[in-house]
Order: structure tokens, then sequence, then C-alpha cells
């Protein structure tokens, strides 16, 4: 508002009263004095006021020294009024006057602090700051007025004014006051540095806790805005033993403070005050209160729109004198207007804290954010979910989700516990953006920590969250979909890994994973050996996505298909392309070992090592210079180039050091030390890694050492020298603390002491976990459940091996377990997926002939006896399989005739087996061939024959004293049984003649393993 | 006038004889009996719950019964602003050396409301940090004694707990927390008993509980966040332990927990980091 010239007033107001009064009845200005004072004292301030800007006007050239004195004392008077009046400027003129004129002036520091008290009111700030410093210069160092005046307006004569009663100093409530308003101006006026110190006056003075606090508040406003972070952090503590948090202004304050305190990085300062910010329904009861107080202490009812009541007039009593002083209530109509400042200010005040929204998830929510950006997660996650449990489907509630998932995840490392809440979260609340947010984060995390299977776990949230066609949604299913594929192929789930990817280029064509989804859908395919149908996507890659990542993957892939297919020209040509055209791809390694294989099955070995060692040369990761190199020790060891092995894995352990395979290494340094003769040399380099890196349970070099071993102790080794061997491994299986080191030579003892059945038993029950066990332990178990028939396992046990130890040769002993089990449960479609990898793995081997045998009798099982046939007759033609093996297919055949309603063509499958084979499988299948022919025979009607089979059966010695040969007594009955027998003891023999074939050492454990 | 000064001095002289013959032993103090007399006293001694004292220039022994007694004040000669400095600044040792001797007559008489209960607590503070515990829990069980004020109980008790839990006596802190009205501090209690049985992860879970739930709890909010730094610090999570320690440091500048949150923060090498940003 702007400044009013008192002149100014006057003469307006001496024109109206002039006007009013008539100009014939002018009156004396002592008139003017007597009638405004009458005024006054009838309480009429509006003629007061008029009569006493007319008196001034009339008094105001005036130099008598009483004129004056009463002139001062009229003003000081009219000032009066004027404030009451709220005629604020008008009364500053006049004070301003009053105070100018330096003489006659009995309320000086009174009439500064009203002055400064109008100017602050009307908001004229800068002006208050003059008047308040004004105030408080004078208060400390008064002025000597001038003292002199006329007697009269016409009188010269100088008179000495009367001294007026000394003014009593600014009480400390007054200087308090004037601070405040003086700090509120510079405030005001964004006079951030000059508020701070009366601020600071108002703390050290008041007596009022809530003053005190606003004032630290506004200093702490104030030196955000300066900024001057160090002096707020000391006032925080000052302003938190405050009552002023009640406040709702310095609430109000408090967020703005706490908010750039924070933006500025201040979180030790922000934190506090954040903390300090009651929540809106604790700061609206306290203030309804405070409000209800200063009703009653104005004689008001206690809640608005009511009446007192008479109960409440007695305990509270009516209008007091502060309210007839002021005036400010009509107490007989009522009116809103005429409530006590600090009320109508209180209710205001009120009224917006009500109105704003609901700001203490906001608090909340912000503390969180600065618990986590300081690293304290704990209460940071409180405060998320304290956000979150309060509006789980607001914005805020999302982000405090999110942020807690994220805490959870990335800060406290409790995936556990991550999950559990973001999983909640995503069923209860699956649309949107969020979900798939946490979705994400939880797949990060387990990716990060190659926990594929949990990876599945987000898949039935996933299912469950609501799709649209917003891009960004979009995107984030395809590439969370994506992850879940991803995770199936590093699971080896290659089948759910194939649907995977299909779903993602099916469901979210063009996506940003559309190419990556296709080159890992064609590799699921491969790894399931569709080489056909990944072979045309690896291709289809390569038209639509030439400029896309695979694209040399993709070239090597497609030779790895028609290598496959068995086009080994078209995938040599494949190979030599990548090896011309991508000489720097990652890949480029594995092409030319793949192209030295090839070589090397076409018997160019000098070709395949110089492809051997372009990718040692070329490798870029340890596996890719170990393949060759070991894929190279074979062809020299092939050509009996043991110097050449040697040189080769030295060189390859000099530039791999470290990351080398150093088991595998010394394995083959071992084997050439054997075909050089140095057996013991060859012992002691085994023995002596096998204790060193035989705790490591993924160093498959010291499985083929141990293997290795055993057979060296078996063919080269004296008994001394083996005894001598297996102290050594029993001192340090007793001084080593690692479980797979331990199991490690447990088994390797037991292999060379043929007790490996026994150990796997007792592995069988001692190990709470497979986690330590290395393939050769793996092998035990697995042997020791085939012996008992327990296939619990077996699942589990191929899976392990599958997982872990891809490569190893000791895995035969697993796909077997598994497909005796599958057998035993008649999942026979499983039983031929397992045979069926069985055989891609170890081909014709002689240890897995049982499973052709199997598939074989499954096959008849299902009634496919042609192909049962046929399969039984592929044994016959196997040379590694003559023996136990052909004499099952033998038997087996005769099955197959008989199910074909062939008895006699059976019978002579029979025959043959208990002919030619009675040595294998200790009789065994001699014995069921005796009683399957007689069934034969039977069936045929040639009943003597029958009787004349099962006397042969009684003096066959290979199968009379087996079980089978009870059921031939049972038939012959007692008599004729004793018969035969007393002709054996006499030394007689059947008329049969026949050639037996003697059983090998490899058969004598088969036949174990059939009788048993 | 030399007879006026004559009888002056005989006046005078009469009053130092009687001051003579009551020659009076004890802690002197006034005491407040419940009806609102004061009354200038040197105590005696405190037998179970009765107070023995002797009135001023009276030798006789007046034995009441503390419930009689409103409150006694107490008149120590010490400089307070400077062991409360020395408090604030966790230098117990300074504390124990003024406070102990000066407070070792007056202890008995703790049990009674008096002036200087906020300077028995600062001692009580003082002997637990330099894990006097025998000390500690006879200090416990006269502010035990004390109703005057359920604060004292509060910290009585969880004091108590404390030094029970500094020499592993889980069943007894155990015990004292379930007893514990204030729920703020029963929580402080079982966080630092969840701490002493290992299970830091458990503890400061308990512990922000109440930052979030009784954040306005000016007796329990230091102490809980200061346990909240060595919670992380247990876990060994070194930087939210460091900077834990700083915010308590700062949020509660001026108070004793203040002071231990910056031995704290230095231990950890809050200083040298703070050396190290400046620096760079």
């Amino acid at each position: 508002m702007k400044r009013v010239s008192s002149g100014l007033i006057i003469s307006l107001m001496v024109l109206t009263a002039s006007v009013c009064l008539g100009a014939d009845d002018d009156p004396t200005p002592a008139e003017m004095l007597t009638e405004a004072l009458k005024h006054m004292q009838a309480e009429r301030f509006e003629d007061a006021v008029i009569m006493m800007y007319m008196y001034l006007g009339e008094v105001e050239e005036s130099k008598a020294p009483r004129v004056i004195t009463i002139a001062q004392d009229i003003r000081f008077k009219l000032a009066t009024i004027l404030i009451r009046s709220k005629r604020l400027d008008e009364a500053a003129a006049v004070l301003d006057d009053y105070i100018d004129l330096q003489m006659a002036c009995d309320h000086p520091r009174q009439a500064r602090r009203m002055r400064a008290t109008c100017y602050f009111e009307i908001e004229d700030y800068d002006s208050c700051i003059s008047a308040v410093t004004n105030a408080l210069e004078y208060n400390a160092n008064p002025i000597v007025q001038a003292r002199r005046g006329s007697k009269s307006d016409d009188d010269d004569d100088d008179v000495i004014f009367k001294d007026p009663e000394p003014e009593a100093e600014f009480t400390p409530e007054e200087l308090t006051m004037l601070h405040m308003m003086l700090a509120e101006s510079y405030f005001t006026i964004l006079k951030w540095a000059e508020c701070i110190e009366p601020f600071e006056y108002v703390i050290a003075h008041t007596t009022e806790e809530q003053r005190k606090g606003y004032a630290i508040m506004q200093v702490i406003n104030a030196l955000i805005e300066i900024p001057d972070f160090d002096r707020i952090t000391a006032w925080i503590p000052q302003l938190y033993r405050t009552t002023a948090r009640y406040d709702i202004r310095v609430n109000l304050a408090l967020m703005n403070a706490a908010a750039a305190l924070s933006e500025a990085g201040e979180y030790d300062s922000a934190l506090p005050l954040y903390r300090m910010i009651l929540p809106r329904d604790e700061l609206v009861a306290y203030q309804e209160r405070k409000i209800r107080d200063i009703r009653i202490a104005h004689g008001l009812p206690p809640d608005m729109d009511e009446e007192m009541t008479a109960d409440e007039m007695l305990l509270f009593g009516v209008a007091d004198e502060r309210e007839a002083e002021t005036g400010e209530m009509n107490a007989q109509t009522g009116l809103l207007e005429e409530k006590p400042k600090e009320l109508i200010e209180q209710e205001n005040l009120i009224i917006a804290l009500k109105e704003l929204p609901p700001y203490e998830n906001d608090v909340n929510y912000r503390m969180a954010d600065i618990y986590k950006t300081v690293e304290r997660y704990w209460e940071g996650l409180r405060f998320f979910d304290i956000v979150y449990t309060a509006d789980p489907a607001s914005e805020i509630g999302e982000r405090s989700i999110y942020e807690l998932v994220d805490t959870l995840i990335e800060a406290l490392n409790e995936p556990d516990e991550a999950e559990r809440r973001g999983f909640d979260y995503m069923s209860k609340y699956p649309t949107g953006m969020t979900p798939r947010q946490i979705a994400y984060m939880i797949n990060g995390y387990h990716h990060k920590h190659e926990q594929m299977a949990r990876v599945k776990g987000i898949k039935p949230y996933l299912d469950g969250l609501v799709r649209t066609n917003d891009a960004t949604i979009l995107k984030y299913d395809a590439e969370l979909y994506f992850m879940q594929a991803v995770a199936d192929l590093m699971l080896l789930n290659y089948e759910a890994a194939e649907t995977g990817f299909k779903f993602v280029l099916d469901d979210f064509p063009e996506s940003h994973q559309e190419a990556n989804s296709l080159y890992w859908y064609a590799m699921a395919k491969l790894f399931l050996q569709k080489f056909d149908s990944a072979y045309s996507d690896f291709e289809s890659y390569l038209k639509r996505f030439p400029d896309e990542t695979y694209v040399d993957e993709c070239h090597y892939q497609s030779g790895v298909c028609l290598f496959g297919m068995e086009k080994y020209d078209e995938a040599q040509e494949r190979f030599a392309y990548v090896i011309d055209t991508f000489p720097d791809s990652s890949i480029y390694p594995e092409a030319c070992s793949m192209r030295g294989d090839i070589y090397g099955s076409q018997g160019l070995l000098d070709e395949a090592i110089a492809d051997y060692e372009r990718a040692i040369a070329a490798a870029q990761k340890p596996p890719q210079a170990t393949y060759a190199v070991f894929q190279m020790a074979e062809v020299y060891e092939a050509e009996d180039k043991y110097d050449d092995i040697i040189r080769a894995v030295e060189s390859y352990l000099d530039v791999w050091q470290a990351q080398a395979d150093i088991a595998k290494a010394l394995f083959w340094i071992g084997k050439t030390k054997i075909q050089q003769q140095k057996f013991d040399e060859a012992v002691t380099t085994y023995v002596d890694a096998i204790v060193k890196y035989g705790g490591d349970v993924r160093q498959d070099g010291v499985d083929l050492m141990i293997a290795e071993l055993v057979r060296v102790v078996a063919v080269y080794l004296d008994s001394e020298a083996e005894n001598e061997l297996k102290t050594k491994l029993q001192t340090a299986l007793e001084t080593t603390d690692d479980l797979t080191l331990q199991l490690r030579l447990r088994v390797t003892l037991a292999m060379l002491n043929r007790t490996e059945t026994e150990l796997g038993k007792q592995l069988l029950s001692e190990l709470p976990d497979l986690e330590n066990a290395s393939p050769p332990v793996l092998a035990c178990i697995c042997d020791a459940s085939f012996e008992m028939e327990d296939y619990s396992r077996a699942e589990e046990l191929l899976r392990i091996f599958i997982i872990k130890f891809e490569d190893s040769d000791y895995m035969r002993a697993a796909y077997k377990l598994r497909g005796y089990g599958q057998y035993a449960d008649q999942d026979y479609e499983g039983a031929l997926q397992t045979i069926e990898e069985a055989q891609e793995n170890y081909g014709t081997e002689r240890d897995v002939a049982w499973a052709q045998l199997m598939k074989a009798q499954i096959l008849l099982d299902q009634g496919r006896i042609a192909e049962a046939r046929e399969a039984n007759m592929n044994i016959l033609n196997i040379p590694a399989w003559r023996g136990s093996p052909v004499a099952q297919a033998t038997f087996q055949l005769g099955l197959v005739e008989e199910a074909a309603g062939e008895p006699l063509k059976a019978f002579g499958f029979y025959q043959r087996a208990y002919f030619q084979y009675k040595g294998h499988s200790g009789g065994y299948w001699a014995a069921e061939a005796y009683l399957a022919s007689a069934r034969c025979l039977e069936k045929l009607g040639l009943n003597n024959d029958r009787r004349n089979t099962y006397r042969a059966m009684l003096f066959d010695p290979y199968v009379s004293d087996l079980p089978q040969a009870e059921e031939a007594r049972r038939v012959l009955g007692a008599s004729e049984v004793a018969e035969i027998e007393a002709y054996i003891e006499t030394g007689g023999a059947t008329n049969i003649t026949i050639d037996v074939e003697v059983p090998s050492a490899e058969e004598a454990t088969e036949t174990k393993e059939v009788v048993s | 006038m030399k007879k006026l000064a004559r009888l002056l001095t005989l006046v005078a002289l009469s009053a130092f004889a009687q001051e003579q013959q009551v020659v009076q032993s004890g802690t002197p103090a006034v005491l407040e009996a419940a009806n609102g007399k004061k009354l200038q006293v040197f105590l005696q001694r405190m037998d179970g719950s009765n107070l023995t004292f002797q009135p001023r220039k009276s030798p006789n022994d007046m034995t009441v019964p503390s419930s009689k007694i409103s409150s006694l004040q107490f008149f120590p000669k010490y400089d307070a602003a400077a062991v409360e400095e020395a408090f604030s600044v966790g230098d117990y040792n300074k504390v124990l050396s003024v406070l102990e001797p000066i407070m070792e007559p007056l202890e008995q008489y703790m049990p009674i409301a008096n002036n200087l209960q906020d300077t028995f607590l600062m001692l009580m503070k003082s002997r637990f940090a330099m894990a006097d515990f025998t000390k500690v829990r006879q200090s416990c069980d006269l502010l035990l004694a004390n109703d005057s004020d359920p604060k004292l109980t509060i910290q009585g008790t969880v004091y108590k707990a404390l030094a029970a839990l500094a020499e592993s006596d889980v069943p007894t802190a155990q015990t004292l927390m379930d007893g514990l009205e204030s729920e703020a501090a029963k929580l402080y209690l079982r966080a630092c008993i969840e701490r002493a049985q290992q299970q830091p992860k458990t503890a400061i879970q308990t512990v922000t509980g109440i930052i979030a739930e009784h954040g306005n709890d000016v007796d329990w909010l230091a102490p809980s966040e200061l346990l909240s730094a060595h919670l992380y610090l247990d876990m060994a999570m070194t930087n939210s332990a460091l900077n834990t320690a700083r915010q308590v440091r700062n949020i509660y500048a001026g108070t004793h927990i203040s002071g231990d949150a910056d031995k704290l923060y230095r231990q950890l090498g809050g200083e040298e980091a703070a050396t190290d940003k400046q620096g760079t």
C-alpha cells in the first residue's frame, strides 16, 4: 500500500468538515479540540478523527510551544484511533509527522513501535525495516530533542518546552516483537542474510515456545536460500525441541525446507525436518484444540457455530477485557469479521490445512528415499513399506513397492523376501508398468546369479499380468518372456526353451528381441538335434537380420547343423566360410576346431592339426583352447606322437596358466609317461594332481586321471606298488577336510579294491546332497542304486550329470540307472528317449549294450514285433557285444517269435541260446531258454521233447544248480529226478554235445549283473 | 552508644554459642514434605523406605517413611556445565571422576524425588559406558525404587536389562523387557536382546519399527538410531553403519548419544572420509 501523506489527509478532512459544518460556522481550533476530545470520550472515533485532522490543519503552522505540545498529543491520540480503526497507512503518516517534529514528543518509543507495526501490517516492508531500525536505535540512544519553541504564534521569543515524563524503555516483549517484525520484513523482501540476526534475537529472547520454533524455522528457510547448510544442521536440533512443530505454518515450511535440503543432497539436515512433520490429522486435532482455547478465551462458544452452554460459561467465563478493549467482537450479532485476529488467522490456517491433499505418504516416501540414498537400507525399507501399505494402488504406492523390491534385491541381498513381496504385488496388481518392472528386477537378479530355476519361478506371475498394446509394456513383456526362454535354455530344458522363444516370436512380432529370439529358437532346436529345422531358422536369421549380432554365429551354427545332418562336405564348406570371413569373430576358434574334427574323421590329420592350432592361437576363452588342445592330443595319440602331446599341452599351460584345465593337461602328461613306460612317474603325477585339484568338483581331468590310474594299476603295477599307492591315497584321505576330494579318494580306493558298489551304498545313506560328488562318485552311487533296484534318484542323478558334467564319461552309469528305472515304471517312451541319448553318446560301446537290449524288449512289450526282431538282430551283428549281450538277444529273439505266434522259430532261438551261450551270464539265459523251449514244445504238442528238454536241463551242469532248474524238477517228478541225479553221480552225462564259449573277464562282471 | 555495641556483641556471641552447641553432620538438604512444608535438614541415612535426618540446629534424629516426603533438594558443589559437556561428548571418565565422589553419599537417597535425578541418570549411563555393570545394577535398583517419575523407572529397567545382556544373561533381560510399559523402550530392549542373540537382521527390523512408529519419542529414538548403526556394522554393512553414525551425530548434537555416535563414526574412518571428500 502506498504511503499516505498526512498533509493531504488533513487538507481533505478540513475540506470535508468545512462542507459539513458550513463555511459560516467555522469553529476555532480550541472548539475543534474540544469537539474531538468529546467524540473520543464518547467513542465516536470517526468523528473524533475528523475533528483531530481539522485541528491539526489549523495549527500546523503554529510555532507556539503550547500549541505544538497539544498538536503532538493530538497526533499521538489520532494515530492510536487510526490504528484501532485499522487505518494503518494514515496512522503511519501521522506518526511520521509526530516523530519527525522532534518536539513535544512524549511517546517517542511507543510512537516508533506503533509506526513500525503499521508499516508491517500494511506490508510496506522497506518502511517497516527503517521504522524498526529507528525504534531500536532510539531505544538504545534516545535523541536529545529540541526543547525550544514560541510562546505564541505572534511571539518570537523562544521558550523552553516543559520536560515530559521520561518514557520507559521497550519491554523485553516489545523488543522481541520489533525484532520479529524486522526479521519477517527482511525475510519477505528476500534479504535472507539480513533476517537471520533479528530472528536469532527472537529465538534467544522470546518466552513463547511456538514463536521460538517459528523463528528457528524461518532461520532455516533463510539459510536454505543463502544457502548455508552447515548452519542449518546446527539449528535443527533446537527446532526439534520446541512445540513449534505443531504450528501449521512450520509444518508447511518444514516440508519445503526439507525438500530443498534433500534436493541439495543435505540429507542429514533434511531427514530430521521430515521427521518433525506431523501427520495432518494430528495437526488438525491439535489446532482445533487450540482454536477452541482461543474461542473460550475470547468468550466465544468453544466450537464454531455453536453457542456457549451455561455450564461452559460457568467453566470458561465470558468475554474478557481483551475483547472489550479491542472491540473486535460484536456480542449481539456475533459476526465473523468481529472475531479476534489470531482466531481468524488460526481458522484460515486450519482451513488451508484441511484443503491440503494428504501429505503423509509423500513425507514418508521422501524419508524412505533419503534413508536409501544414505545406505540406511533397512530404514528405507520400512518407510517404503509404510507408504505402499497405506496406498498400494496409487502412483506413490507403486513407486514404493518398486523401491522396496529394489532395496531387498540390490542392497540387502534378500531375494527370497523380494520375491515374496514382488510376487504378492504382481498377483494383486497385474496391470501397468510396475509389476513388469518388478518382474524385470527379480529376473535380472536371478540371471546375474545364474539361478535359472528361480527365473522360472516368475513365469506364473508373468502369465497372470494383464496384457496391453502399450508399446513400453509390450517391450517389457517381450523381454521378460525372452528371458524366461533363456532360463529354460540354460537349464537345458530345450523343449521348453524352444516353446518359449517361439512364444516371443509369435506373440511379440517385431519386438526388440525378435532377432535374438530367432537365433536362440534355432539354438534350442540345435540342442534338441532338430538339425533340419534349426538350420532353416539360422538361414532365416541370416536373410532377415543380416546386420544383427549373431550373423557370424548363425553361419557357424548352420555348419554345426549340417554336420549333425551328416552333410560333412557342406559343413566343412560352411566352417571354411566362417574361418575365411570372420577371422576376428568369437566363434572363429570353434569353427577351426569343428573343421579340424572333420579333417580328423577323414584321416587328414595334418590338416586337422593345422586347424586345431589355428583355434588355439585365436582362442579368446580358455574352453576354446582347451577343446582344440585335447582334440589335438587325441590325434597325436593316434599317431603315437607323445612328444607332440607334451609340447602342445605345455604350451597350452604356458599361455592360459591358472585358467587352463591343468588337471586335464596333467592327465595327458601322465598318459604320455605311461606310453613311455614311466609308470611310477605317471602314478606320482596322477596322485599329486588328484590330491591338488581333486577338491574342485568340476575338474573333470581329475576324474579322467582316476580312471587311468585304476587302469595302470590293474595292468602295470605289482602288488607292492599297488599297496604303496593305496597307502598314499589313504594318507591323503585322512589328511584332507575337503569333502569333494575325500569322496574322490574314497572312490579311487574303492575302484582299486573293487568295492565300488559297497561304497555307493554307503554314500547313498551318508550324503545329504550330491553337491560335492564328482562323476566317479556319482557313478558309484548309480551302480549301487542299480544293484539295489532303487531307481528313486535316477532322474536326479542323470540331471546332475547333464547339467554339471555333460562331457563326463561316467555319465553312462546314470543313463543305465535312469533307463532301467523308466522301464520298471513302464515309462516306455521315456526309456526309449534315454536309450537314444545313451546310444548317441556312447554308440556301440560294450557297456551300453543294455540300451539296445532294453530297446528291443520295449518294442516287444509294445507289440512292435518286426522292430523288436530287428533291434535284437542288430545286437548279433555288433562285434563289441559278443557274449552275454548276444546270449540275451538270442533269448529275446525267441520271445519275439513266440509273440509272433511262431513257437517253432522261437524254439530254434531258445535252443541256440542254451546250446551256444550257456557259459555267459552264469548260465542265466541258457536256463531261461530251457524253460522257454519246454514251453514252446508244449505248445507244439511235443510232450516227450518237452520232458527231454527238462531232463537235458538237469543234466546240464551250467544250469542244473540255478533256481530255474526247480521248474524242471517239478515237472519231471521226484523219482525221475532222483534217477537222473544218481546217474550223474555215477559219472553219466547227457547225450547232448555242445560247444561252450569261455566268458571273458568283462563277461564275468556282466554275469554277476544278470544273475543278481 | 558503647552500651548498645556491647549488647549487640553479646547477642552475637550468644548466637555463636548456640551454633557451637549443635554441631551437625550428615548431608545438607532441603526436605519438602508431602504437605508442602520445607525444612532444612542434615540427612543421616536411608533404612529401607525410611529416611532418617536431623532438622537444622537439632541434634535429634528423626525418621519418617519416604512416602511422606515430596522431594529433596541437594546442594553439591561442582561444575555442572562442564560435566554435562563431558557427558555430551562421551567423556565418561571425566563424568565419573567428578560425579562419583559427589554422588556417593547421595545415592542412597535417590529413591526419593530430588533435584539430582538427571545427574544420577548421567552417572548411571556413564557407568554403563565404562562397563561397571555392578554399579549400574545398583543404580538401576535405586531408580526403580523411585516412583516419582515413570521415566526413571523405564530408564532403570532398560539399563538393568542392558547390564544383564552385557553379561550374557538374556533371560533376565527378557523378563525386565516384559515388564516395561513404554512401547518404544520395550522395542529398543527387544532389539538389544536380538542383537545379543546374534540376530542383527531381526534386530534392525525391530529398530526400524521404533523409528517409524515412535519417531517422536525423544528418549528412545536416539539410542535406537545409534543401535541401528551398530547393527549395520554387525552385518558388515560398513558404509551404512558409517552414514547412520554420522546422521545420529548430527541430528542429536549436544547429547551423549551424539558423542557416542561420533566415536563410532571416527572409529569407522568417518573423519578420513570427510577429509577425503573435502580434498576432492
